[in-house]
């Protein structure tokens, strides 16, 4: 993988900035009313339909151990090869380059599939892997 | 994933959540008189209400708050999701959209054993 600085979406989450390749981010979406899922873990807040797909919406706050009351009104739609799920987002920064070759965030959990301290424009993001989540979360965790 | 098809379903309504049941696992619907396996459960809810409708599924009763039984001969199933593979201890099937709504379809033998194992952890 190329470690030189890759386009990504930047949003705004509870506080916190994130960011998901530019490439992965398929659109940005008004949060719909959610159906929740039997047997899903907290940070799963539910499901919508969205053009002829069901997309499992993740609360990056709760994943990451910071429950925070806060009603988020959009979700970033993040597509890799192996399916799709929408972030909570408060806010949508724009597209900013991020280098490749940042430290993970954590060893072990969710943290460990995101990286930096990133800096951009608007502050420090987190930037996710949004394969190697995907991949840890569809394992049930 | 392709689609699928489930003819009928029993759709069911446990607090704010909602699930649906293919017509063809569910074996009896009659008012809560007893002992049965609360499906809030698997919504983290609380368990201990006593009132509402049982499905009998399998040999054993899911409560549920209210049901209605919707016999359109075909509806499309939805695929899960990859991140929600296995969830619900595979419970979950796929999702159908009725009423304006997005209903889970689950397995009730499914839904079943991922309640006894919630009651057990």
């Amino acid at each position: 993988m190329s470690e030189g600085p890759r386009g990504h979406l930047v949003f705004a989450c509870a506080g916190s900035l994130y960011a998901v390749p530019a490439e992965r981010a398929s659109e940005v979406v008004n949060l719909p009313a959610l159906t929740r899922v039997p047997g899903a873990a907290p940070h799963l807040l539910g499901v919508f339909a969205h053009r002829g797909e069901v997309l499992p919406v993740i609360d990056l706050t709760r994943l990451i151990g910071k429950p925070v009351e806060e009603r988020f009104k959009r979700v970033v739609v993040v597509r890799v090869a192996r399916g799709a799920m929408a972030f909570t987002a408060t806010r949508v920064i724009g597209v900013n380059p991020i280098p490749g070759a940042l430290p993970r965030l954590g060893e072990t959990g969710a943290l460990a599939f995101m990286s930096g301290p990133a800096t951009v424009p608007a502050g420090e993001c987190a930037a996710i892997d949004p394969e190697g989540l995907l991949e840890y979360l569809s394992r049930g965790r | 994933m392709p689609r699928g098809l489930v003819e009928g379903v029993v759709l069911c309504r446990v607090g704010e959540a909602r699930l649906a049941v293919p017509c063809g696992e569910v074996d009896a619907i009659a008012p809560l008189d007893g002992p049965a396996w609360d499906v809030g459960l698997a919504f983290g809810s609380a368990a201990g209400a006593v009132e509402g409708k049982a499905l009998q599924c399998f040999g054993q009763l899911l409560r549920v708050d209210s049901v209605d039984v919707l016999t359109t001969p075909e509806l499309t199933v939805l695929p899960v999701p990859s991140l929600l593979t296995g969830v619900a201890d595979g419970a979950l099937t796929g999702f159908v959209e009725l009423l304006g709504a997005l209903w889970p379809l689950v397995s009730a033998g499914h839904l079943l054993e991922h309640l006894r194992r919630r009651a057990e952890a």
